[in-house]
């Protein structure tokens, strides 16, 4: 409980208001949407689902962390009049990091939920193999998504986020199309998942060391 | 002399030294009255800002020792941060949040926050905090009252306030004042603060006690009242003007007379000189000891 | 209580002279307090140490004594310093006549009769 009030505390009302009912609601409306008028379409939209989401992700980050690994905001003095002020924004930072693999997960296993009753037919293969296919494209968004905000983080402009959010297309698409180029999706999710595991601590740990460089000279 | 040890001090410091390129802070012994209201002066560049920040805890890399409070403790010992409350420039805040994120904030850092003290002030002081305005949007004047709303929602003890009245307007300068002795008033002698200004004269009837700063180093610290007694204003004639000036600091001459601020005890060394002397403002004395200890090239 | 800021007296000197005109007229009794120091600095919007010093001197004079941790007291005021305190004042003022005198270039003899005729006026 703790942990979440203390990264809700670093979201601001819009920020809530569009990443966790906007965005997820759009993503999964819009899918079912597709679905239901036309099984071709949904089966494309599925494998660039993530993408679209990582896109809206690493673009209003900048709205949350923006800037915060920049020269200018790495001091953020108010936090630092208080003793609990660097362990809330490093647990912020983690729970913010939890919250996007579990959005991610949620809006793909619903859009996968939809495929199965709706039948759209997808990748071919028995379930396990599309299981394993849908498991490295949301670790690959996740990945590629902390890796960008990791970049956008250094600048607190919206452009700079948006240059990020391109540079996650491309790498996304990479990932996306290294998964089924080369068929085996198991060692794929393997490799993301260490990648995203990797990832995730450099994230927190970078925008930390930003942040307490502010305490000394640099 | 008042003895800052029978008064009590909320802040006691000794050995303080930070070097930077071209700037060394050296303060062998810095004491803050308890119960007061401490004025930090001196020129940009005289080292305030990283006096202040030592002071705060947020800047650690310097050599020396900070004492708090009546025990003596230092700023990790267990809710010594806690009471102090510190407003600063630069990135005290990140840009994009809002009032209702930084109060949320403060609830979860500080145990002795008050959220709806914290609204009240907003209201008070008209600070805009709709949802959509984050900290970017606001006047450095709305950004300073902000920071002021924050740190007086809380059951502190110590107030350390950088610059607090220069991107203020003059009522909300005279309301900063105000805030200052209730603050005080309310601690009845517990509660103390310490800011930096500019604004000597604006200030003045909210300082007690005086540090002037020049190059890192403390070169004149007393209560006020003690302060005027030390230097005397001094205005005499033209034809004085030369003689009085060796004994005068900050002397302003004209073909009417002259002007200046001399201490006290070399006022016999102008006798005989028809002058009259009147008690400074502290903003004449500041900028007297300024002068005389400055590195800019002003020509007398 | 009023206070004037450019009448070249100073703040401190009109609050002590100002609550030193309301023990000697009796509005404050003996044993009474003072206002808190940081309570009347609020209220006249004056820093602290000004009142404090206005304290501190009426402390000097012998007519409040300061309890630690409770404030200011009136003292009992014995007739014999009254009278001493109405004596100073006089002698303040005949020496500020003095000096304007010398300025002037009075005789003292001159300084006299005028005080003479002054206080013929009077009567």
């Amino acid at each position: 409980m703790k942990l979440i009030k203390e990264y809700l505390a670093f979201t601001s009302f819009v920020y809530r208001s569009v990443m966790f009912g906007i965005m997820p609601l759009v993503c999964i409306a819009g899918y079912i949407c597709v679905g239901v008028f036309n099984h071709n379409y949904a089966g494309v939209l599925f494998s660039a689902m993530p993408v679209m989401v990582l896109v809206a992700e690493i673009v209003a980050d900048t709205w949350l962390f923006g800037g915060i690994q920049g020269k200018d905001a790495a001091k953020i003095d108010y936090l630092k009049t208080s003793p609990k002020g660097m362990g809330m924004l490093r647990n912020a930072l983690a729970m913010d990091l939890v919250r996007r693999f579990l959005f991610l997960l949620l809006v793909m296993t619903v859009c996968a939920l939809a495929n199965i009753a709706l039948g759209v037919e997808m990748y071919g293969g028995d379930w396990v193999r599309r299981l394993a296919i849908t498991l490295s494209l949301i670790l690959s968004s996740y990945m590629v998504s902390v890796l960008c905000i990791l970049f956008a983080r250094f600048g607190s402009m919206l452009w700079q986020n948006m240059l990020a959010a391109y540079l996650g297309i491309f790498l996304e698409s990479v990932c996306i199309g290294a998964v089924i180029a080369f068929d085996h999706p198991f060692a794929w999710a393997f490799l993301y998942a260490v990648l995203a595991a990797g990832a995730s601590v450099l994230a927190v740990k970078i925008a930390m060391k930003k942040v307490r460089g502010g305490y000394y000279d640099k | 002399m008042r003895d800052l040890f029978e008064t009590g001090s909320v802040i006691r410091a000794a050995n303080l030294k930070k070097k930077y390129k071209g700037f060394a802070l050296s303060i062998p012994d810095l004491q803050i009255p308890k119960g007061f209201a401490t004025a930090l002066i001196g020129e940009n560049g005289a080292g305030k800002t990283t006096l202040l920040n030592i002071l705060t805890g947020i800047r650690l890399d310097f050599k020396g020792e900070v004492a708090y409070f009546d025990k003596q403790e230092k700023l990790s010992a267990k809710g010594v941060q806690e009471k102090i409350g510190y407003t600063g420039p630069g990135s005290y805040f990140l840009p994009q949040w809002t009032a209702r994120q930084v109060a949320d904030m403060s609830r979860l850092l500080f145990e002795n926050f008050h959220e709806d003290r914290f609204w009240k002030i907003c209201d008070e002081l008209n600070i805009p905090v709709e949802a959509t305005k984050n900290i970017k949007k606001l006047s450095d004047g709305n950004r300073m009252k902000l920071m002021l709303a924050l740190v007086l929602a809380r059951d502190t003890e110590f107030l350390i306030l950088d610059e607090p009245a220069s991107p203020l307007d003059p009522l909300m300068r005279d309301k900063l004042c105000d805030m200052l002795r209730d603050y005080l008033e309310d601690g009845d002698g517990g509660k103390s603060v310490f800011f930096s200004t500019h604004n000597i004269s604006d200030m003045e009837n909210v300082t007690d006690y005086c540090i002037i700063m020049e190059h890192g180093s403390i070169v004149e610290a007393g209560f006020v009242d003690e302060l005027k007694e030390k230097y005397i204003l001094v205005k005499g004639e033209a034809a004085d003007a030369d003689t009085a000036g060796q004994y005068l600091f900050s002397i302003s001459k004209g073909s009417y007379g002259f002007e200046g601020i001399c201490l006290a005890e070399n006022l016999d060394k102008l006798a005989g000189m028809d002058i009259v002397r009147e008690t400074p403002t502290l903003y004449q004395i500041s900028v007297a000891v300024m002068k005389a200890n400055t590195k800019l090239k002003l020509a007398y | 209580m009023k206070l004037l800021q450019n009448s070249g007296v100073p703040i401190y000197q009109q609050i002590s002279d100002q609550l030193k005109a309301d023990i000697l007229a009796g509005k404050l009794k003996e044993g009474d307090y003072l206002p808190s120091i940081r309570g009347l600095a609020k209220d006249l919007k004056i820093s602290v140490i000004t009142t404090m010093k206005a304290y501190e001197q009426l402390e000097a004079e012998g007519l409040v004594t300061a309890a630690p941790g409770k404030g200011f007291y009136v003292n009992a005021q014995d007739s014999e310093m009254l009278r001493e305190q109405h004596l100073r004042r006089v002698e303040e003022a005949l020496l500020e006549a003095i000096h304007a005198a010398d300025i002037a270039g009075m005789t003292d003899a001159e300084l006299q009769s005028t005080l003479q005729t002054l206080l013929g006026m009077r009567a």
